[in-house]
């Protein structure tokens, strides 16, 4: 796994700079979904770099240990065996990065990939996902608990409210503390862009987010429908180069 | 992981030529023309030197083929009327878009600009600036209802030509009714060849209507021997180069087009969006834009965020992709043809200390390509900033105010962009800087209409070929003057006036800024207390020698009373114009434009001469009113009203330097005043006018001619509408919108 970021102190400087110019932006993606396209065996490989990057996921009020159990076998084997080996890519262990389930079912998740035999990890969402409006201490209880459960990953969704109201120290001093509670597992950061009104504002709470040490984070905005395809988070120049890397690898995952 | 190759897409260039063997010829009358013995010259790949094709070394006796065939068609298509013509070019439009795989690729082959924006936004641009005026055509363009085309107009394109500009002034002159002959040296020759081929599929222009002749810059020099060709028009070239390709005069020669091309000048500014900037930035600096091909970006930052912005340019330099410019993926391709590495520039800025920046791309082996290239530190006397090249220079200022001062004083700047968050401050600095294109936190070069052929622009393209009805046709020696009311003998002559031409631009110049800022009811104000002067003082000046007062009879032809009385209705009336003038906004597709007229800035109204134009004093109202300064030179008999002209407007409030009247006797002042570059020259002096050599350097040359009607009539209808856009320049600000 990627090195662990250990973060900053506050850096009020870094985010009261900040503009962001919508229309510019989207002309911007715009451009580069255009022109920048890869073909033929270079698209293979991509995609299959894509699918081990996905975090496989559900997330459904009517998740039982037998949907999650079937995730984690697809979780091994995320493409047909035969297309696999069409590719010749049959042996290289193509699997995707993480299971991702609620922390009632994170038991169930690492039992089923135990007796699968593989180490992917699991993931688990928590600080009162998706929403995100319940109390900072049961949001700390869940991550500690899904910890417990076996949980390698924690995606924790922000406090949105903080982010449209402006308390940058509240969102920065809450993160940090998610971080704290994660001890050893890793940290991703969900910012739900769709909720978060502007794009100045992805950008704000994403230096926040690195500053208080996430590891990875990803823009999946749960449940919101939205218009564009791909969202284009400016790139801020804090950002570590791996970080950079692995925010085009995580996505949303496919739901089962 | 790599990205991999793209499929290529030179396949339907390579098909066409061969299909023609790769030996071409010239387009004349609908067919190919390969005249027997002649010369050939070569048409290689931009990026590879590779030999593509061979296209004739045109002389005389071809371009006087193609202009006989042209001239033949062109009163056929100018009779065919509006609609029908607008049916042809919207046929030309959809045969051009099924060809575009070809036309790209020819284009990317021959002058290098990368495939991703030949295929996509230069063929985009290049249609749209066909298909507006084709609309208009339909419609039948407001105010220019009973305006006719011009007869012959030849197109010499040189240098970095692109499909969109090519594309853009055929579209203008072809829908008012004219026949073009594109004259083309071969390093560009193979696009208008395979769009003039492409015309005459389906019946798009009849036979005649687009000819294309190849050959070298010298064949230029031929059209001199052709006044049927009334309207030149060119693509591409340098200032200096044009001069050297005029003739005639702007009396009696063919009316001239230049594109001035020039860089962008971009002003980044405390509240900037700098990702976005930095990425538009380094989005042109790899591809020169379509419509001002000489590429280059001067970036005038604050100083707060010039290294913030250095930095994220130079990260972004260091992603662009050089090479073949076939392959889509390319962001930058070869330095176009007939263009002089910037080499030379980059060592000049070293040794003067700056810094420049060149990422360490790997070029292509063999051709000529040249690496993007940032240079900061420069000097302000420094070569980097008077000459375009395809380079980035970044310069910090401390102030929107000083970025604005920096931006007026530098040469050869084609279109500006601001950006900033804050938008109070980015609209005014938009607007009091003196461009005629500026974007709001946009860079998008590639239109200089600014998001779309917008309404305003191509109406005054199909201007720039049209022949308004208060001017007659121009035989083969019958000079325009038939209509006009020039004084009945030559006069005497008279004292010289040069030194204080001179004093009097200057004063006018420092004058004009803040004249042309006042409020539209400001310089109302002033030009009815002026009228109002005029109307009531009987003799208010010293006594003339020609007596143009009131009181008497008057001894000239339309008596002193009728001359004050049109004085005085011309001050009421632009006054008015004046106060309810507005702009308009248009809407383009990605956004708004407002597109506004300006004042030109310093008129010089060469009046004086041999046969003067006799009521030329009514053209001073509209360019006062629209806020410009004005330097007349006037004739013995014109210096009085005229001065009493400038007594009762001063008197009114009027700054001093606003209107200064010299006298110039019998000879035409014309080229001295153009040596002086006012913004704008009007030749009023009838007969003997300068040449176009000795004028061409101003921008804005206008022989008013006929339109302000004949002896005792009004003036035609449409002259106001004239008057007030030969007095005022475009000015477009674009305001991008959108992104859901």
């Amino acid at each position: 796994m990627a090195g662990r970021n250990p973060g900053t102190e506050l850096e009020l400087g870094w985010i009261s700079k900040v503009h962001v110019n919508r229309p510019a932006v989207v002309r911007h993606a715009e451009q580069i979904k255009k022109w920048r396209t890869v073909k033929g065996n270079w698209q293979a490989a991509w995609l299959l770099k894509a699918v081990t990057c996905i975090d496989l996921t559900t997330l459904s009020g009517d998740d039982t240990p037998s949907n999650v159990h079937r995730l984690c076998f697809k979780a091994k084997h995320p493409i047909r065996e035969d297309l696999l080996k069409a590719l010749d890519m049959h042996d290289k262990g193509i699997t995707v990065g993480a299971v991702c389930v609620y922390p009632a079912r994170v038991t169930d998740a690492v039992n089923a990939l135990k007796a699968a035999g593989c180490n992917i990890p699991v993931a688990s969402v928590a600080a009162g996902f998706p929403s995100g409006q319940t109390p900072l201490e049961t949001k700390l209880a869940e991550i500690k608990l899904a910890v417990e459960y076996g949980a390698r990953e924690i995606d924790i969704v922000i406090s949105r409210s903080l982010v449209l109201t402006g308390q940058w120290e509240g969102l920065y001093k809450e993160i940090r503390q998610c971080r704290e509670a994660c001890g050893e597992a890793h940290m991703k950061t969900i910012l739900a862009t769709g909720e978060l009104g502007s794009l100045a504002n992805v950008y704000k709470a994403s230096m926040i987010a690195m500053m208080a040490g996430k590891h990875l984070y990803s823009e999946s905005q749960p449940l919101q429908d939205s218009a564009e395809a791909i969202r284009y988070t400016p790139v801020s120049e804090a950002e570590p180069s791996e970080t950079r890397r692995s925010q085009q690898c995580t996505g949303g995952g496919g739901q089962l | 992981m790599e990205e991999g190759p793209s499929p290529g897409g030179a396949a339907p260039a390579e098909e066409w030529l061969e299909t023609h063997g790769r030996a071409l010829g010239h387009f004349v009358a609908g067919t190919w023309l390969k005249p027997p013995g002649r010369g050939t010259l070569q048409c290689r790949e931009a990026a590879t030197g590779r030999l593509l094709a061979t296209v004739p070394r045109g002389e005389e006796t071809d371009l006087a083929a193609a202009v006989e065939a042209a001239a033949t068609a062109a009163t056929r298509w100018g009779g065919l009327g509006g609609p029908r013509r607008a049916q042809h070019l919207q046929r030309l439009a959809a045969v051009l878009e099924r060809g575009a795989a070809g036309v790209g690729a020819v284009a990317a082959l021959l002058g290098g600009r990368p495939l991703s924006q030949t295929l996509g936004s230069d063929l985009e641009l290049g249609l749209r600036l066909l298909r507006a005026p084709a609309g208009w055509a339909q419609l039948g363009p407001p105010g220019l209802g009973d305006w006719g085309p011009l007869g012959v107009v030849a197109v010499v394109t040189s240098g970095p030509c692109s499909v969109a500009a090519l594309l853009w002034k055929l579209g203008a002159l072809l829908a008012m009714g004219n026949a073009a002959v594109v004259l083309s040296p071969p390093e560009v020759a193979l696009v208008p060849l395979l769009v003039a081929e492409l015309s005459g599929e389906g019946g798009a222009l009849p036979p005649g209507v687009l000819n294309v002749v190849t050959g070298t810059p010298g064949l230029r020099r031929a059209l001199r021997a052709h006044p049927r060709v009334a309207a030149v028009t060119f693509l591409g070239l340098r200032q200096e180069e044009v001069q050297d390709a005029v003739w005639g005069s702007p009396w009696q020669g063919p009316r001239l087009g230049v594109t001035r091309g020039g860089r962008v000048v971009v002003i980044v500014l405390e509240s900037a969006d700098l990702d976005s900037a930095a990425a538009a930035i380094v989005g042109s600096v790899g591809t020169p834009p379509a419509l001002f091909p000489w590429g280059g970006c001067v970036v005038l930052a604050q100083e707060g965020v010039a290294t913030p912005l250095e930095r994220r340019l130079r990260d972004r330099l260091g992603g662009l992709r050089v090479g073949d410019p076939l392959n889509p993926g390319t962001d930058v391709g070869p330095l176009p043809p007939m263009a002089a590495p910037p080499e030379g520039l980059a060592q000049a800025a070293r040794e003067e200390g700056a810094e420049v920046f060149q990422p360490p791309v790997t070029l292509p082996p063999g051709g000529p390509f040249y690496p993007p290239t940032l240079l900061t530190g420069v000097a302000p006397a420094s070569r980097c900033l008077r000459e375009p090249a395809p380079v980035l220079v970044l310069l910090p200022v401390r102030s929107p105010g000083e970025a604005v001062t920096v931006t007026s004083g530098l040469p050869h700047v084609a279109a500006g962009a601001v950006w900033a968050q804050d938008v109070t401050l980015a609209l005014d600095t938009a607007d009091r800087l003196p461009l005629g294109l500026v974007w709001v936190n946009a860079l998008d070069p590639l239109d200089p209409t600014g998001g779309g052929a917008g309404a305003g622009a191509s109406l005054e393209a199909l201007r720039e070929f049209g022949r308004p009805p208060w001017d007659p046709p121009r035989d083969v020696g019958n000079r325009p003057g038939t209509l006009l009311e020039l004084s009945p003998e030559p006069v005497p002559g008279g004292p010289a006036a040069a030194p204080d031409i001179a004093a009097a631009v200057e004063a006018a110049r420092r004058v004009a800024l803040g004249w042309g800022r006042l409020s539209g009811a400001a310089r109302a104000r002033v030009l009815r207390e002026a009228a109002a002067a005029l109307g009531g003082a009987g003799t208010a000046g010293p006594p003339q020698k020609d007596g143009g007062d009131d009181d008497d009879g008057g001894d000239d032809d339309d008596g002193g009373d009728d001359e004050d009385g049109r004085l005085r209705g011309a001050l009421l009336r632009w006054a008015a114009h004046v106060e309810l003038m507005g702009g308009a906004v248009q809407e383009v597709p990605g956004g708004r434009a407002l597109v506004m007229r300006r004042p030109l800035g310093v008129v010089g109204v060469a009046w004086s001469g041999p046969r003067p134009l006799r009521r030329a004093l009514e053209l001073l109202p509209p360019a006062l009113a629209l806020g410009n300064g004005l330097v007349v030179v006037a004739p013995p008999s014109g210096v009085g009203p005229a001065l009493r002209l400038r007594q009762v407007l001063v008197a009114a409030g009027l700054p001093g330097g606003a209107l200064t009247v010299l006298p110039g006797g019998a000879e035409n002042h014309g080229a001295t005043l153009a040596r002086h570059r006012p913004d704008g020259l009007w030749l009023c002096g009838g007969g003997t006018d300068p040449d176009w050599a000795s004028v061409g350097s101003v921008a804005h040359v206008w022989v008013p001619g006929g339109i302000l009607g004949g002896p005792g009539q009004e003036p035609p209808p449409g002259a106001e509408q004239e008057l007030e856009l030969r007095c005022t320049r475009p000015r477009c600000l674009c305001l991008p919108a959108g992104g859901p």
